[in-house]
């Protein structure tokens, strides 16, 4: 991944073994999953020097979940086109996939289900602007998770309450570029950002980032992801457009 | 196409005691190296900020330029059922920032140059 993940516990002298666990998780799917390690099983696997067969249970989940979410965004996240995009084209030999845009989301996921598991109730993972929540932040007071404000740097545009939720965000104001409309190879313009909030991060990112690339149809295609999950878009114009379900995160 | 991410970091631990860090405030230990700023994509730089203590990175942040709002028609159909207000900027006490992550080369390289910098 090479991205800054920060795990906050309210107890961290408590925890710390919980947490070097849950960073060791976090090492296990990098080494695994990353594009930029030769030795990794998805390059293997890109290559041709690693069949499916051969592959981690891991790396069949993930691929598995990056098909469902393609079905489940009209194709707007396609980790084969993402693949494309990454390496200017298909491989000769391999599978040819990049399911980067899910498995950040679904390491962290892992990260704070594990945490859980070990007894931390109270805790958040985040990794570059997206995180996974958990509890609360002091006794009866929830996680407060800005929303960055798309044009100004050190600001936010909303906060949002939340407790066991996972939040990500997906823009253009810092990846560029790095976003296209998978069907037109056009960098969608007309939103600045797009915010989902749901139970699972990997789903949620892969939504954000779908819902992104759709442009001007994302914020109407927000509406068909509730009462699962909620979502906010905010258009290059200025406009913050929210799902009801969004309401009740609304500081 | 090659991109190539530069040696650095792959998590950064921060295991916060005390969590309430306004956003806009620098935590109050450590000592802050500021990146190069690098060409992220046609409409701008980023770079990347990152506080030390104790030799550790404690605080990763990064600035990217401030953009022009743009008119651009949004699909209107769905529309009615969404609640619309102005953006508005505000600054507030929040424990973590969900926004767009830049997992370019730019990032990275002025990630990297930020760590050089600290001697870590």
């Amino acid at each position: 991944m090479g991205l800054p993940v920060t795990i906050a516990t309210r107890d961290a002298a408590a925890h710390e073994e919980a947490v070097a666990g849950a960073f060791d998780r976090l090492r296990e799917v990098d080494a695994r999953f990353s594009l930029y390690r030769e030795d990794s099983e998805l390059s293997a696997l890109n290559r041709g020097a690693l069949t499916l067969e051969d592959a981690h249970p891991m790396v069949h989940e993930v691929l598995r979940r990056c098909e469902e979410l393609r079905v489940a965004t009209r194709g707007y996240f396609d980790a084969r086109a993402a693949y494309v995009l990454w390496a200017g084209g298909t491989p000769a030999t391999g599978v040819g996939v990049d399911p980067t845009g899910l498995v950040k989301g679904w390491a962290v996921q892992l990260a704070a289900d594990g945490l859980a598991a070990a007894g931390v109730c109270d805790a958040f993972v985040g990794a570059a602007g997206d995180v996974c929540v958990r509890g609360e932040s002091e006794p009866g007071e929830p996680w407060r998770i800005g929303v960055q404000h798309p044009f100004e740097p050190d600001r936010v545009a909303a906060v949002l309450e939340v407790g066991d939720a996972a939040v990500a965000t997906s823009g253009a104001y810092a990846r560029g570029a790095h976003i296209v409309d998978p069907h037109t190879g056009q960098t969608p313009d007309a939103l600045a950002s797009v915010t989902v909030v749901g139970p699972d991060l990997g789903t949620v990112d892969a939504y954000a980032t779908a819902a992104f690339a759709m442009g001007e149809d994302g914020p109407g295609w927000l509406m068909t992801l509730e009462p699962a999950c909620a979502g906010l878009a905010i258009t290059a114009a200025g406009e913050v457009l929210s799902t009801p379900g969004m309401e009740r995160f609304r500081a | 196409m090659t991109r190539k991410i530069p040696a650095v970091l792959l998590t950064v631990a921060a295991t916060a005691p005390s969590l309430a860090l306004p956003y806009t405030a620098e935590a109050a230990t450590g000592k802050l190296y500021i990146g190069t700023a690098y060409q992220a994509h046609q409409w701008g730089t980023v770079q990347v900020r990152i506080r030390v203590s104790g030799g550790r990175i404690v605080n990763v942040g990064a600035v990217y330029p401030n953009h022009k709002a743009r008119s651009i028609s949004i699909n209107r159909r769905a529309i009615p059922i969404l609640k619309s207000e102005v953006l508005k900027a505000q600054s507030a006490k929040i424990h973590y920032v969900s926004g767009a992550s830049d997992t370019s080369g730019a990032y990275t390289a002025s990630l990297q140059s930020a760590i050089n910098k600290a001697h870590l």
